[in-house]
């Protein structure tokens, strides 16, 4: 009753037809994305800005065993890897990633006294430079997160994150129901399933994690897609969360590569807690950054992050 | 499961089409504005046309327009202007006979909750690709949901017990 009231009420929601049209033309006039050779101008365009920047930056940098053992440190927000920051030593920076704040109070009926806390965005923290074999970073109050994007990928193409998807009729388990599903399966209403994908596995459906997906689709013809899916627990192997995490130079990712993420959840819980708050004296962290180059020699920088007085999240290469 | 190579740049009339609504209805979830819900909406579509993305699937490119309209209105709600003049703009969502109490009380809840609400209860994704999308562990998607459904709750007065 809520959903559909909520679906016909925002029906009602519907953009400004005049509005639409226009910014409909405007689209489809929009010169289309570069030819390759355009694209190859822009390519190159880039690379002499970047190398122009990076070179000014770099002289920041120079470190007593030669400029190509070097990297700067950069910010963006998370998929605007265009938008990064470039972090240089001493100078404190406001980082355009996020912004902590305090909402309302939580309802009188809660059984405990606080505020809504958000995190408006996700720091992605990385570094710049060439000759990196791999890059490892510590912190010392909150929790970093790394994706190794290229082991993700590998591990989709070797099935070894979906053993098997296939739709079913959503009158069949209308709710979704993981241990409506677990009774079929049982039951033998899957012997195909097994068959197809489970001769050399384990038909015990305990062992495999079980999820419900609808697309837009499949919505008018009432169907789940279910994928059974080798259970990590939630601790994929591509991914790494926690106080050190390190991130493996990938060539066709080159400096996408060392992508971390920063996340502020001691902060969070500062804010959520039913007392006056000062952002600007919330914990922040500390990240160190140690670059380790293929000549086997190392090099370590150290970022501050802290929050201003609004929550925004400024940040700090020591010098 | 096999997949189609879909590039960015066929079909753009299509992708209008189909995707329009879609976007301007979660940008306009998080924004509660019309306006700022067009400016994303261009936003998105800009960066579309300008992307080479190649789309292993249908269900991809959906993916990846939800998120960058996710991440475009997160820049305008984060940015200086957004914060200086939103308490004004908040009094903008001017009551409408057509909609219940319902929408007054999703458009009400925090930023974080609403647009968890919105892409559960109006797109139904389930709770797995919500959390895919927003970058989210899906145990902190189901946390939130609970929490946006206690305060709906509370903001219904129980007129709605299957929230």
């Amino acid at each position: 009753m809520f959903r559909d009231q909520y679906k016909k009420d925002f029906d009602t929601v519907i953009p400004d037809a005049e509005q639409i049209r226009e910014l409909s033309q405007k689209l489809h006039h929009e010169p289309a994305r570069p030819t390759h050779k355009g694209k190859n101008f822009g390519i190159a365009a880039a690379l002499t800005a970047s190398l122009l920047v990076g070179s000014l930056v770099l002289g920041d940098f120079c470190p007593p065993f030669g400029p190509q053992n070097s990297f700067t440190v950069v910010a963006y927000p998370a998929d605007k890897e265009e938008e990064k920051t470039l972090l240089t030593a001493g100078m404190k920076v406001q980082l355009p990633v996020g912004t902590i704040s305090r909402g309302e109070a939580w309802p009188e009926e809660s059984e405990q006294k606080g505020y809504n806390s958000c995190f408006e965005g996700t720091s992605s923290i990385s570094v710049i430079g060439d000759n990196i074999e791999s890059v490892s970073y510590s912190c010392l109050t909150e929790e970093l997160h790394y994706r190794d994007r290229i082991m993700k990928k590998q591990m989709q193409q070797n099935g070894e994150l979906v053993f098997c998807e296939f739709a079913i009729k959503q009158s069949l388990i209308p709710d979704a129901d993981r241990q409506k599903f677990k009774r079929l399966w049982n039951e033998g209403y899957f012997e195909d399933i097994k068959r197809q994908y489970f001769q050399n596995r384990s038909t015990n459906i305990d062992d495999y994690r079980i999820t419900f997906r609808q697309s837009g689709e499949q919505i008018p013809k009432g169907e789940w897609t279910i994928a059974i899916e080798p259970d990590y627990q939630g601790k994929y192997p591509f991914e790494e969360r926690g106080k050190q995490v390190t991130a493996k130079y990938y060539e066709e990712l080159g400096n996408e590569s060392f992508e971390v993420h920063w996340s502020p959840g001691k902060a969070l819980d500062l804010v959520s807690e039913y007392k006056p708050i000062d952002l600007a004296q919330l914990p922040g962290d500390t990240i160190i950054i140690t670059a380790n180059f293929t000549d086997g020699r190392t090099m370590t920088k150290i970022l501050k992050l802290s929050f201003d007085e609004q929550g925004l999240l400024m940040a700090q290469l020591l010098e | 499961m096999g997949t189609q190579s879909l590039n960015s740049d066929g079909n753009v009339e299509d992708v209008w089409e189909r995707y329009f609504k879609l976007l301007y209805g979660l940008a306009y979830a998080r924004t509660r504005n019309r306006a700022d819900a067009e400016d994303v909406l261009q936003e998105v579509f800009m960066r579309y046309l300008k992307s080479g993305t190649i789309f292993n699937s249908e269900q991809h490119r959906k993916a990846w327009l939800i998120k960058t309209a996710i991440n475009c209105s997160k820049t305008l709600l984060t940015s200086a202007w957004f914060r200086k003049t939103t308490s004004l703009r908040e009094t903008l969502i001017t009551p409408d006979k057509e909609r219940s109490e319902v929408f007054y009380a999703v458009m009400d809840l925090p930023v974080k909750y609403r647009i968890l609400v919105h892409l559960y209860y109006y797109e139904d994704l389930p709770v797995a690709e919500i959390g895919e999308l927003l970058n989210m562990k899906e145990a902190t998607v189901k946390t939130r949901l609970h929490r946006a459904r206690r305060l709906l709750r509370t903001k219904l007065k129980g007129a709605y017990e299957d929230v």
